[in-house]
């Protein structure tokens, strides 16, 4: 028979990632629920856990590349819109081919929203929207560390069951 | 090397070896042709470019009406951070020579591929060889 053992309790973390039940006394845990069913749902939610940190990780990356890009972008238009005289750039036309334009005053700008998208907003609205998403980025990023450090602790109070209960079983069929 | 006096395990570790060996020049080769197709990319927008208004990219994600000021004149990156101010010509072919030069490295590459390929088969054949005598010897 196979019964849910309490290995995991809601947590205050935010994102509401529950956090791993200490286990205090493993004797009493062995003897209640058996140590096969104990090792094996301590290893799943084990992999569980390393599974979301995996996640957590891809989507750091994705936003640490994001971060330079939309401040970077910001900048620009605060520029565009404080000159007032034509601008010259030089452009990536392609991987190794860059040309210089020129950039006449212009009331509005052009963002790439992904997915295919891109609308045109005036300066004003652009820097609006830019620093809406750079605040998101950042706030995004930051909770992806704190849940990353969260998750480390869950990991290794896990690691800690998973040992405790293997050296108790080893323990136990020596003392037999 | 002579693979008929290697036993079944050495013949393993030899294939293994060649496993590598041919996985490291798929990606080399994978590489070689992604570049290809890149400069590729670049002779075709060279071609296309003119005196007409376009939407120029400032950032990845911000864009701006423009016009180009010289549609005779470019840059191109001939090394890691080396710039070098070319006309529309001599762009294209400097892309030209650049792709013919990767495809050369392509056409060897592949080669040692094949030849690599044909070696691990003859490997493999000896070593199912082996293994057939090793079975019958013990009946």
């Amino acid at each position: 028979m196979s019964q849910t053992i309490p290995l995991s309790q809601p947590s205050s973390n935010p994102r509401k990632i529950p956090s791993v039940v200490f286990f205090e006394h493993v004797g009493e845990l062995v003897a209640q629920y058996g140590a096969d069913p104990l090792l094996k749902q301590l290893n799943e939610l084990y992999s569980k856990y390393k599974f979301m940190e995996a996640q957590l990780q891809r989507s750091k990356q994705v936003l640490r590349a994001k971060l330079p890009d939309i401040t970077n972008a910001l900048e620009m238009v605060e520029y565009l819109q404080s000159t007032q005289e034509e601008v010259k750039v030089d452009f990536q036309l392609s991987d190794c081919v860059w040309t210089k334009a020129e950039i006449p005053q212009t009331p509005s700008v052009a963002l790439w929203l992904g997915a295919n998208v891109m609308l045109e907003y005036p300066h004003e609205e652009a820097i609006d929207l830019l620093r809406k998403n750079l605040g998101n980025a950042e706030s995004a990023l930051e909770s992806t560390n704190e849940d990353l450090k969260f998750l480390k602790e869950q990991i290794t109070t896990c690691e800690v069951n998973l040992s405790r209960v293997y050296n108790y079983t080893v323990i136990s069929r020596q003392g037999k | 090397m002579e693979l008929e006096s290697l036993n079944p395990q050495q013949l393993s570790i030899v294939k293994e070896q060649l496993d590598e060996e041919v996985e490291g020049l798929t990606n080399s080769f994978a590489n070689l042709r992604h570049a290809v197709t890149k400069y590729k990319a670049s002779k075709i927008a060279l071609e296309n470019i003119d005196q007409r208004e376009i939407l120029v990219p400032l950032t990845a994600s911000l864009y701006v009406p423009g016009r180009i000021i010289n549609p005779n004149q470019f840059m191109v990156e001939i090394g890691t951070g080396y710039y070098v101010e070319k006309t529309r010509v001599q762009s294209s072919e400097f892309c030209t020579r650049k792709m013919n030069m990767l495809m050369e490295n392509m056409d060897k590459i592949s080669k040692m591929i094949n030849q690599k390929k044909r070696y691990l088969d003859l490997v493999q054949e000896i070593m199912r060889k082996k293994i057939q005598e090793f079975q019958a010897s013990q009946h």
